[in-house]
């Protein structure tokens, strides 16, 4: 039983099974296939990918191997289970095929064993077992010439565009660059990375000319009873064929985050790329975190002054938002994480439910270094906002009731001297006598636009100056070092229940920023985000969680070099 | 007569591959037992149905069923217990062991039929051709067990169970 535990405590490990899959997707489809030849089976499967080819007894070319393999023939209907036919021509005959689309099909993937040539009209491509043809056109013919004189020519499937099919047979070299940001200061999430070199003979032409960063590159790695959690990533650019060489190159979901949400604004942003994000806050707000990013409500209870519950954020994209939520709670009990579900697509979850704990011995590992960083002594928040960790909710009202506008008004007006309510409070049609919890700041100036539908909600973006105001954080480790200006996204207080505020950066002094580099066999089970303990020479457990990975699969090895974070765990 | 009978092959090793000429070999010599032993009383049963092979065909598993029943019952008509049964398996050990079952049956048979041709020793007067000798070889083809084996299809024992058709 082959395992990537059992391997990796060898010496010499087998190659590793490494496994990709770029797929060109088309909005056409295949309706109909036709055999117009003499063949020796068909049952109609050809677009279905998965279902694997039965291997017969079948005793065209040399005959079949006597390993156990082959199965007596016998009718069976096609499934995942029986496997297919697909089509299979005689012994040494050319099959030919009819096949129509619903509209003009570009490209189309197809694969073949046994096959020498095929012929799409009059055009000729030499058959490599996976091939990618331009065929621009809604019905046409193709020709499978076989390439022994007693052998058949086998089709397993034909779909519209490409289906690249990467494995160890033409991986020249993949490099991939998985990467979290554990520093607390960091300002943004960071994007995982891979880069693919394949074999390809056959020009690939114009495939490429256009690029959906929807096509999905997908990687797995292990051994042949372990292999890792299928992780995804997107074309990033077009892949490039030269010299026989295809080059794709890919990211993970992250970039897509870089959507940018105003502040206030109530428009709802489409998160149906974001799995996952409907865990509850754990902060008293009861808010579900997909809200929070386009709008954030007020406490939902009684609308109580002396709860305070109130967050303003700035302008910004949901990836940094994100990453400053995660940075802010790093030490608090739950904290927020990503977590990689197919290294494609983050979701989001406070507590560690789904992180991966992982170990190794420190003998394993190579080329060892320590890094540590200089210590912070101060935090500062930007010159124009500076908020006050000792914030009390306000009395103030929006002149005791709420603003009325009209949709798609747009007004300004002067606080000079008052005080101005700070708030997105969604008021309920006919409710007069809510009082939204307020903070409540001294604004140099106020502009708004009311965007509701009923006329109701009002929406602030402003520049605060809150009153009092604290606006640098000495290190209570009393160290010299560097000061670190740190401008925040989220201003106001939460209800955490153990008494933290986690507005301010206070906390961002309580993680240990040390970080440690080795060179590894690889496991490409790990992720970004993972714990990982090392077993010390000398007895001890060093634990650490893991901030990036870059694993290259090269020349039939694999290895990795990580960089980890010392970590509570 | 159709079938022919050709040296079985019973030594493949991994990495050996089922070809036209392997299942023309099977099946001939299967069907040329079956045959001789109809002829010599000696087997009365079925026949696999298709003995010519090319590269376009698929040997299906209603046909490898025949195969298994032909020889499983030519070597219960001609007495032997099979040392190893074949099987299903598409391996190049159980091809082996189809062919070396089949090389057993045909060693038996034609043991079978010398002994028909032999001579025996009794105590006897014997006609030598130009005077009776006390003692002597008798002519084999008058030999009783020339006499007594022949196909029957009620129960025969053939040494550790009862079976029907055989024999006797």
């Amino acid at each position: 039983m082959a395992t990537i535990v059992s391997e990796n405590a060898k010496q010499i490990r087998d190659p590793m099974i490494v496994k990709f899959a770029l797929q060109i997707t088309e909005d056409a489809q295949i309706t109909s296939f036709t055999p117009t030849s003499d063949y020796k089976s068909w049952d109609d499967t050809l677009s279905n990918v998965t279902w694997p080819m039965r291997v017969l007894a079948d005793l065209q070319d040399e005959g079949f191997l006597l390993d156990g393999t082959a199965e007596w023939y016998e009718e069976k209907s096609p499934s995942a289970t029986n496997g297919k036919l697909g089509l299979r021509s005689n012994e040494g005959e050319t099959v030919t095929l009819q096949i129509t689309g619903n509209k003009v099909i570009n490209n189309i993937t197809v694969k073949t064993e046994g096959v020498a040539t095929i012929k799409v009209g009059s055009t000729s491509y030499t058959a490599t077992g996976i091939d990618y043809i331009s065929v621009q056109s809604q019905t046409f013919t193709m020709q499978f010439i076989p390439d022994k004189e007693h052998g058949r020519a086998f089709i397993d499937y034909i779909i519209p565009g490409a289906l690249f099919d990467i494995n160890n047979e033409n991986l020249v070299r993949a490099t991939l660059a998985l990467r979290c940001n554990l520093d607390p200061f960091a300002t943004t999430l960071e994007a995982s990375e891979i880069e693919i070199q394949m074999y390809y003979p056959n020009d690939l032409g114009d495939m490429f000319k256009y690029v959906n960063n929807d096509w999905p590159v997908t990687y797995t790695a292990g051994y042949t009873d372990q292999m890792s959690p299928e992780r995804r990533f997107y074309l990033s650019e077009p892949a490039v064929w030269k010299d026989r060489i295809l080059t794709i190159k890919a990211v993970d979901s992250v970039p897509k985050l870089d959507q940018v949400v105003k502040q206030g604004s109530p428009d709802l942003v489409t998160l149906d790329w974001m799995r996952g994000f409907d865990e509850t806050l754990a902060w008293g707000w009861q808010t579900k975190i997909e809200s929070l990013i386009p709008q954030v409500k007020v406490y939902t209870g009684s609308f109580d002054n002396s709860i305070g519950d109130i967050a303003i954020r700035k302008e910004c994209t949901v990836r940094d938002f994100l990453q400053r939520l995660m940075s802010l709670t790093a030490n608090l009990a739950p904290a927020w994480r990503l977590a990689f579900v197919d290294a494609g697509i983050p979701a989001f979850f406070s507590g560690d439910y789904y992180t991966m704990r992982w170990t190794v011995k420190e003998e394993d590992l190579a080329n060892i270094s320590m890094q540590k960083p200089q210590n912070v002594a101060k935090i500062t928040t930007g010159s124009n906002e500076k908020y006050d960790e000792t914030m009390t909710p306000g009395v103030g009202w929006m002149k005791g009731e709420p603003l009325q506008t009209e949709v798609g008004a747009i007004f300004s007006d002067n606080y000079n001297g008052g005080y101005a309510t700070q708030a997105f409070a969604r008021v309920e049609d006919g409710a007069t006598d809510k009082k939204a919890s307020v903070i409540s700041f001294t604004p140099t100036e106020t502009t708004y636009k009311s965007n509701h539908t009923t006329d109701k909600m009002v929406c602030w973006h402003t520049s605060l100056i809150p009153s009092g105001g604290v606006t640098e954080y000495t290190n209570p480790n009393g160290l010299g070092g560097e000061t670190v200006t740190y401008e925040p996204i989220l201003i106001g207080r939460g209800n955490l229940g153990n008494g933290v505020d986690i507005f301010t950066p206070k906390n961002l002094f309580a993680t240990n920023r040390n970080t440690i580099q080795f060179d590894f066999k690889g496991d490409p089970r790990w992720q970004p985000h993972d714990f990982l303990t090392i077993k010390r020479l000398d007895g001890t457990d060093m634990k650490t969680r893991i901030a990036s990975i870059e694993l290259k699969h090269e020349g039939g090895g694999t290895y990795a070099t990580v960089v980890a974070q010392m970590s509570n765990q | 007569m159709s079938s022919y009978w050709t040296t079985p092959v019973t030594n493949r090793e991994p990495g050996a591959r089922m070809t036209w000429v392997d299942m023309n070999r099977i099946t001939n010599n299967l069907n040329y037992l079956a045959e001789k032993g109809e002829e010599h009383q000696l087997y009365k049963g079925q026949k696999v149905e298709k003995t010519e092979w090319t590269y376009n065909d698929y040997v299906t598993r209603v046909l490898w069923t025949q195969i298994l029943h032909v020889l499983r019952d030519l070597i219960r008509s001609l007495g032997l217990i099979a040392p190893e049964e074949a099987t299903y398996d598409t391996t190049y050990h159980n091809i082996n062991v189809v062919e070396d079952l089949t090389r057993l049956a045909y060693e038996r048979f034609n043991l079978y039929m010398g002994q028909g041709q032999l001579g025996k020793y009794v105590d006897t007067e014997v006609w030598t051709g130009d005077e009776y000798n006390l003692g002597g070889i008798q002519d084999g083809w008058t030999s009783p067990y020339r006499r007594i084996r022949h196909y029957c299809d009620t129960e025969v024992f053939c040494g550790d169970i009862a079976n029907t058709g055989g024999v006797e």
